[in-house]
C-alpha cells in the first residue's frame, strides 16, 4: 500500500516537474527507479515489485534504489541525500529509509551501461536514531559492493542486468538479516529472495574484486564457469579479493562460507556449489562446498587433489590460468561424481598401512615376550655395589657454544569438518 | 693317620650332618637332630687342623715317592695327561673309599657311602674364604622355581616342559672374588635443545648446542666376580645380586651336603671383569647428570680405578641340568634369594602363531578404521 502511495506521488511530482523541468526518461520496477530504462529483467522486476515492498511494509522501512543518470561528480553520496530528502522517502514520522544510489553512464549507440569507480553509495535516511545509528548502512555496503564492481558495469548488459539483481537481492538480504534479530515477526523474511531457478538465471560465477583479470579474461572464465555450473546443476564459483578479512571476520574459511551464504550463491534447493576464495594480500585460498551434490564430488580427499591442479598456476601468479584449471577441474571431478565415480582416495595405502601397523605391533610383543627367554647375561654394570654417598661431582660446567638454524617451508593446509547440519565442507591454505 | 678329609658326624648318633639353609643349622640325615654351626665347629676345629696338616703331607709325600719308587712300576703308566694336574684323591674316613675328585673340589660326597665330605685343605691359610652366604634355600625350592620359570612362556615347546627332565641338581658354595675400590673419571658431551615455531609459510627450528663437561668419582664395594672356571660367567651374574646383610664369616660348618669348589680363577684373572662393570657405571652415573637437553652424545669418556681391598667368598648357587630333545639347558639358582635363569627352547611355530593371533584382528581393525 504504501509502495502505491510513494509511486504515485513521485508519479504526479515528475508530471509537474514535466513542466517546468525536462525530466529525465526514467523506468519504474516497483521500488527500483532506473534511469536508463535499460536494466529490466525477470529477476529486477521480481525483485522491485514483489520482494523490496514486502520486506519495506514489514520493517516500517522504505527500501529503494536509484540508477542515476545524472549525478554530482565526486558527490554521489550528496545527491542521494538530497533526492532524499526532496522526494521525501521514508516511511513514517521519522522518515525511515535506506537507499542504494547508483552512478552511470548511458551509452546508446553502444547499449552499455557502466559505473565507474565508487559512484554508487548506500544511504540511511530518516531520524530514527536507532536506525541511522547502526551498522545498516555498512552492512549493506559490505553484501552490495562484490555486484558493483566496474567489471560487471562496463561491458556486457546481461552481465550488467544480472549484478544490478544480484546487488538489490543482497541488499535486501543485508537489510534482512541486521534488523531481524530486533524482531521475531521479521524471521520469516525469505520470501521473495531471488532462489531457485531465479537464482539460478542471474548468476555470476567470477568475482574479480581484485581486479586481476581483463574484461575478454574474466568473460571467458565467466562462460565456462556458468555452462559447466548449468550442466551439473552445481554452482562453480571463484571469488578472488584483495584481502579476505575486509569482508568478514574469521579465517579464510570462515570467509568463504560468510559469502556463499549471504549473497545466497548455489544452485538448486540445496544451493549446491563450491566456491574458491582467493585472498592476494597474504596469499590465502579456500575451498567451500555447500549442498549433497557438492559434497559428494567434493569431499575432503578431492578437494586436495584439486587445490594440487591449479595451486602450480597461482605459485607463478599465473591467475586466469590458475581459475580456469580450478573451472575445468572442477567440471571434471562433478562429471565423475555424475557417473557415480567421485574422485575418491585409493583404499590400496590405508589397507597397506593398516596391515602394516598390525604386524608391526603384534612382532614388538612377540619379541618382548621372546626377549623373557632369555635370561643370562654377563653383567656390564656394578650399580648394586655402589657404596652409600654414591657419585661424588668433582667438576661440571655446561657451555653454550653456538645456535643453528633450519627451516623448513610447509603447505599451511587446514581442513574443517562439518559445520552445523548442512554437510558443509571447506578447505584452505596458502598459494 | 689323620684323615685329609673331614667328615661331620652326628654327635648322637654319628650319622652324616648337612647345613639346612631354612633353619641355619646342621641336621643329622639320620636321627633328625640340629646342631649349631658354631657347635660343630668348635668340635671339629681339631679334626679340621689335622686334615690340613694331613693334606699338606700327603701332597710332599707324593712328590719324594716319584722320586724314591720303591716298587718297580716301570711298566705301569703314571701319565695321566692334562687330568693329572686338575685330579686329586683323597680317602673316605666313613667307609674307606678312595675318592678322586677335582683339584679345586673343596666339599663333595662319597659316592659309596653318600657321607657329606669337606676337604678343609682347600680352604686352609691364604685360600681360607673370608665370608659365605649360607644356602637359605632347599632343592625342592629350586625344583619349584624352575617349574615356576617355565610358566608364562608361550613359546615354551609344550614337550619341552612335560618331558623334560631335571638330570642333576647340584647345590654349590661357588668361590667368589668380591673387589673393592674407586672409579674416577671425566666425560665431555654435546648437548642440543630445540624450539620449532612457524612464521609465515616457513617452519624454523633453532638449536642451540652445549659443550658439556662431568668429573666425578664413584666408590664401590664388594663388585663380586665369580672365581671358578667350571662355572658359567653369564649364569653367575644374571643370579646376582647377593643380599650382603647375610655375609657370615667363613666356616666349613656350613659346607656339609653341598659340594664346594675353591677359586681356580685368580685376582688378576677376574679383575678385567670387574674394571669393566665397574667404569660402566661410573660412565652411565656421569651421564645421567646433564639433564635438561633434547639430545646428549657422549664424546670423549676418561675413567681410572682406584684398587682397594679384595675379599674371597662362597656363595650359594642351585645348578640343575636339563636335557631335551637331545640339547642340555642349564639353569642356575641364587641359593639365598631364590632368583633362577636359564635359557628357554623357543617353539617358533608358537611364535608364528602368536603373532598371526595378534596381526590379524589388529591389522581388520585398524583399516576398516582407516576406511571409515
Amino acid at each position: 500500500m504504501k509502495k502505491r502511495c510513494w509511486s504515485l506521488a513521485l508519479a504526479m511530482l515528475l508530471a509537474l516537474s514535466c513542466c517546468c523541468i525536462p525530466a529525465a526518461a526514467a523506468m519504474d520496477y516497483g521500488l527500483i527507479y532506473d534511469e536508463t530504462e535499460q536494466l529490466s529483467s525477470e529477476a529486477v522486476q521480481k525483485l522491485g515489485e514483489d520482494v523490496l515492498p514486502v520486506f519495506s511494509d514489514q520493517l516500517d522501512l522504505q527500501i529503494q534504489v536509484d540508477v542515476l543518470t545524472n549525478w554530482t561528480e565526486g558527490d554521489i553520496a550528496g545527491d542521494a541525500a538530497e533526492i532524499y530528502d526532496r522526494f521525501n522517502y521514508g516511511y513514517g514520522e521519522d522518515h525511515r529509509g535506506v537507499t542504494l544510489t547508483l552512478g552511470v553512464e548511458y551509452d546508446e549507440a553502444e547499449t552499455r551501461v557502466t559505473m565507474s569507480g565508487d559512484n554508487w553509495c548506500v544511504y540511511v535516511g530518516g531520524t530514527d536514531e536507532a536506525l541511522t545509528g547502526s551498522s545498516l548502512a555498512a552492512d549493506v555496503t559490505a553484501a552490495v559492493a562484490p555486484y558493483l564492481t566496474p567489471k560487471y558495469w562496463g561491458g556486457d548488459l546481461d552481465v550488467t542486468r544480472s549484478a544490478l539483481a544480484l546487488a538489490v537481492n543482497a541488499m535486501a538480504g543485508a537489510i534482512r538479516n541486521t534488523l531481524q534479530g530486533s524482531d521475531d515477526v521479521l524471521t520469516d523474511l525469505t520470501d521473495g529472495l531471488l532462489t531457485g531457478e531465479s537464482a539460478d538465471s542471474a548468476g555470476i560465477y567470477v568475482y574479480d574484486l581484485a581486479d586481476l583479470f581483463s574484461y575478454e579474461e574474466w568473460k571467458q572464465l565467466e562462460e565456462q564457469a556458468e555452462t559447466l555450473s548449468q550442466k551439473y546443476g552445481c554452482g562453480i564459483y571463484a571469488v578472488i579479493v584483495d584481502d579476505y578479512t575486509a569482508y568478514g571476520s574469521g579465517s579464510a574459511a570462515d570467509v568463504a562460507e560468510y559469502l556463499y551464504d549471504n549473497n545466497d550463491l548455489g544452485l538448486g534447493e540445496q544451493q549446491n556449489g563450491i566456491l574458491l576464495l582467493l585472498s592476494m594480500a597474504e596469499r590465502d585460498y579456500s575451498l567451500y562446498v555447500s549442498g549433497e551434490t557438492a559434497e559428494y564430488a567434493f569431499n575432503t580427499y578431492a578437494r586436495k587433489q584439486l587445490a594440487d591442479e591449479f595451486l602450480d598456476e597461482f605459485g607463478e601468479n599465473d591467475w586466469a590460468g590458475g581459475i580456469g584449471e580450478y573451472i575445468t577441474a572442477s567440471g571434471a571431478y562433478l562429471d565423475g561424481a555424475a557417473d557415480g565415480k567421485p574422485v575418491r582416495e585409493s583404499p590400496i595405502y590405508r589397507i597397506a598401512f593398516g596391515i602394516g601397523m598390525g604386524c608391526f605391533v603384534a612382532f614388538v610383543v612377540c619379541m618382548i615376550l621372546k626377549r623373557k627367554m632369555s635370561s643370562v647375561h654377563i653383567g656390564m654394570s656394578a650399580g648394586e655395589y655402589v657404596a652409600a654417598g654414591g657419585l661424588t661431582l668433582t667438576e661440571s660446567y655446561d657451555r653454550y657454544t653456538h645456535t643453528t638454524e633450519t627451516r623448513r617451508s610447509v603447505k599451511n593446509d587446514s581442513d574443517s569438518g562439518s559445520s552445523g547440519g548442512g554437510g558443509k565442507r571447506s578447505s584452505s591454505g596458502k598459494f | 693317620m689323620p684323615a685329609q678329609v673331614t667328615n661331620y658326624k652326628c654327635p648322637s648318633c654319628t650319622g652324616p650332618l648337612h647345613f639346612v639353609g631354612a633353619s641355619g643349622k646342621l641336621e643329622c640325615d639320620y636321627c633328625g637332630s640340629t646342631f649349631d654351626v658354631a657347635e660343630i665347629e668348635a668340635r671339629y676345629a681339631d679334626k679340621e687342623q689335622a686334615a690340613v696338616q694331613a693334606q699338606r703331607q700327603a701332597e710332599e709325600n707324593a712328590a719324594q715317592s716319584a722320586d724314591s719308587g720303591e716298587w718297580d712300576a716301570s711298566g705301569l703308566s703314571t701319565d695321566w695327561g692334562a687330568d693329572a694336574q686338575d685330579m686329586k684323591s683323597y680317602t673316605c674316613p666313613s667307609c674307606g673309599a678312595e675318592l678322586i675328585c677335582d683339584a679345586s673340589t673343596a666339599a663333595t660326597s662319597c659316592p659309596y657311602c653318600g657321607n657329606p665330605t669337606v676337604v678343609p685343605g682347600q680352604f686352609s691359610g691364604a685360600l681360607r674364604p673370608d665370608y659365605v652366604i649360607p644356602f637359605k634355600l632347599s632343592k625342592e625350592d629350586a625344583v619349584k622355581a624352575l617349574k615356576k620359570h617355565y610358566q608364562k612362556n608361550p613359546f615354551l615347546p609344550r614337550s619341552f616342559t612335560s618331558g623334560n627332565h631335571v638330570q642333576e641338581i647340584r647345590g654349590i658354595y661357588v668361590p667368589f672374588w668380591m673387589f673393592d675400590g674407586e672409579a674416577d673419571g671425566s666425560a665431555r658431551y654435546e648437548a642440543t635443545r630445540s624450539r620449532t615455531y612457524k612464521r609465515g609459510s616457513e617452519e624454523i627450528t633453532e638449536t642451540e648446542h652445549y659443550d658439556v663437561y662431568r668429573a666425578g668419582s664413584l666408590a664401590f664395594e664388594k663388585v663380586p666376580v665369580d672365581a671358578s672356571g667350571k662355572m658359567p660367567d653369564a649364569h653367575m651374574d644374571s643370579i646376582e645380586p647377593y643380599d650382603y646383610e647375610e655375609l657370615k664369616p667363613f666356616s666349613t660348618a656350613y659346607l656339609p651336603g653341598f659340594l664346594a669348589d675353591k677359586y681356580d680363577v685368580t685376582v688378576e684373572d677376574s679383575r678385567e671383569r670387574a674394571d669393566t662393570r665397574c667404569k660402566n657405571t661410573l660412565g652411565t652415573a656421569l651421564y645421567h647428570t646433564v639433564q635438561g637437553y633434547d639430545t646428549c652424545v657422549p664424546v670423549h669418556q676418561n675413567v681410572s680405578l682406584k684398587r682397594g681391598r679384595v675379599h674371597y667368598a662362597l656363595m650359594p648357587v642351585w645348578m640343575l641340568n636339563t636335557k631335551w630333545n637331545g640339547r642340555e639347558f642349564l639353569f642356575a639358582m641364587n641359593g639365598q634369594t631364590g632368583k633362577l635363569v636359564g635359557d628357554l627352547p623357543m617353539s617358533w611355530g608358537k611364535f608364528w602363531a602368536l603373532f598371526a593371533a595378534i596381526a590379524v584382528p589388529l591389522s581388520t581393525a585398524l583399516t576398516l578404521w582407516l576406511m571409515l
